[in-house]
């Protein structure tokens, strides 16, 4: 053997275990990133947590709670798709809660705004705008998840929909 | 000369006086263990629009918008391509996510890989965000389960002459550094690192260790000024 070819040979090992290597540090990482616990990194009400009417007004079956801020840039977008129809709700069973003054967008007559609502996130443990909360007929959260975008709102509203009829 | 001070995301205040020219911009880079997750995660600290500026710059589209503290947050996701291959030459991919936080005048973003981004607003709700004069801090909500992964860094660029990744001295850091002295300057000892490809330098002052790397088609003389006169401190 010369060393011509030798030094292919071990060139060629080296470049397989180098790719060999590669991928199991792209497996590791990948297997890393998804190694979570359930709760990690979820923000809101947990499931079960009690919401208690406010103002002795029943929230209603299966009641959405919108909690937005008026200082919140997309909750303007959010409120007028549920008020214009483009989204699969309840409107009747929709609550805006504002956590300090309400924000001047109109919405859909049928849907119950309330402001000054910041003990209630307190509470509730709502740190981010907007947040969309599903009630289940005993006033407690079913599902809670952050709407940034209307497109957000429609999927938690669809998830919610076709939990329902388990709920 | 001239003199600016940067606020490091863990908090603490970085000066740094040289004759070169302190461009307006700088980072400041922490890297917390948050509690659920195996994985640290990096966090950048630069002026406002700088989370929105890498997401571009990855090719990553910023979906969704909160208010979040006394800001917002903007998350986004995208697949990036890795340069490896698989056995039949297809790239492999990660879904890479990132989220940026964005106050009056500064930001600050993380990123994640095979994460939703969602999740990075729960990373992100795990600390206190305050914007300060020349900078960010971040603080552990819950500091006994938010634990400092690696030590912080600030990074500054001196216009033409040098990028400086500047450290704490630290008790791990200084293993790393030389036992001898080295060359007398204003702001402590200097070193010639030859370690890398490029030449870099290293100043070691009483509170800080910072590396220099030097730009491309700095002339020795704007260098050597630079450096001589360099001084960099770490305030609590």
């Amino acid at each position: 053997m010369n060393i011509e070819l030798l030094g292919w040979i071990l060139i060629w090992t080296a470049v397989t275990l180098l790719g060999t290597a590669l991928a199991g540090l792209y497996r590791a990482v990948a297997i890393l990133s998804k190694e979570i616990l359930p709760d990690a990194g979820t923000v809101g009400p947990r499931e079960g947590t009690l919401v208690p009417p406010v103002g002795g007004i029943p929230w209603g079956t299966r009641a959405l709670l919108l909690m937005v801020d008026r200082s919140c840039i997309t909750c303007g977008d959010i409120l007028n798709a549920l008020s214009d129809g483009r989204l699969v709700s309840n409107v009747g069973n929709t609550h805006v809660l504002y956590r300090d003054a309400p924000g001047h967008t109109k919405v859909d007559s049928r849907i119950r705004v309330l402001d000054q609502q910041n003990p209630l996130f307190d509470d509730l443990e709502v740190t981010v705008t907007p947040m969309a909360i599903r009630l289940s007929s005993d006033n407690r959260v079913v599902d809670a998840m952050p709407v940034g975008s209307v497109d957000a709102l429609e999927q938690f509203l669809r998830r919610t929909k076709e939990e329902g009829s388990t709920i | 000369m001239a003199h600016t001070a940067i606020t490091a995301l863990v908090g603490g205040e970085v000066s740094i006086a040289t004759t070169a020219e302190i461009s307006s911009t700088s980072s400041a880079i922490a890297t917390y263990q948050v509690p659920g997750y195996l994985v640290a995660f990096e966090f950048t600290a630069s002026y406002a629009e700088y989370g929105r500026a890498v997401a571009a710059d990855l090719g990553i589209q910023l979906t969704d918008a909160f208010t979040f503290q006394s800001g917002q947050i903007l998350i986004g996701s995208g697949v990036q391509l890795w340069a490896e291959s698989d056995e039949t030459g297809k790239p492999f991919t990660s879904k890479l996510s990132i989220a940026t936080w964005e106050g009056e005048n500064y930001s600050l973003h993380t990123h994640a890989y095979e994460l939703d981004p969602l999740r990075l607003v729960g990373v992100l709700d795990a600390f206190r965000i305050e914007e300060h004069a020349t900078g960010l801090t971040m603080t552990p909500q819950d500091p006994k389960a938010t634990l400092p992964a690696i030590d912080p860094t600030v990074l500054q660029e001196l216009t033409g002459v040098a990028l400086l990744q500047i450290h704490p001295r630290t008790a791990a850091r200084e293993n790393d550094l030389p036992a001898r002295a080295g060359t007398r300057v204003r702001g402590g000892d200097l070193y010639v690192d030859r370690s890398e490809d490029a030449d870099s330098y290293i100043l070691v002052g009483a509170t800080t260790d910072t590396r220099i790397l030097v730009d491309d088609g700095c002339h020795d003389d704007t260098l050597l000024d630079a450096l001589g006169s360099l001084e960099v401190s770490w305030g609590s």
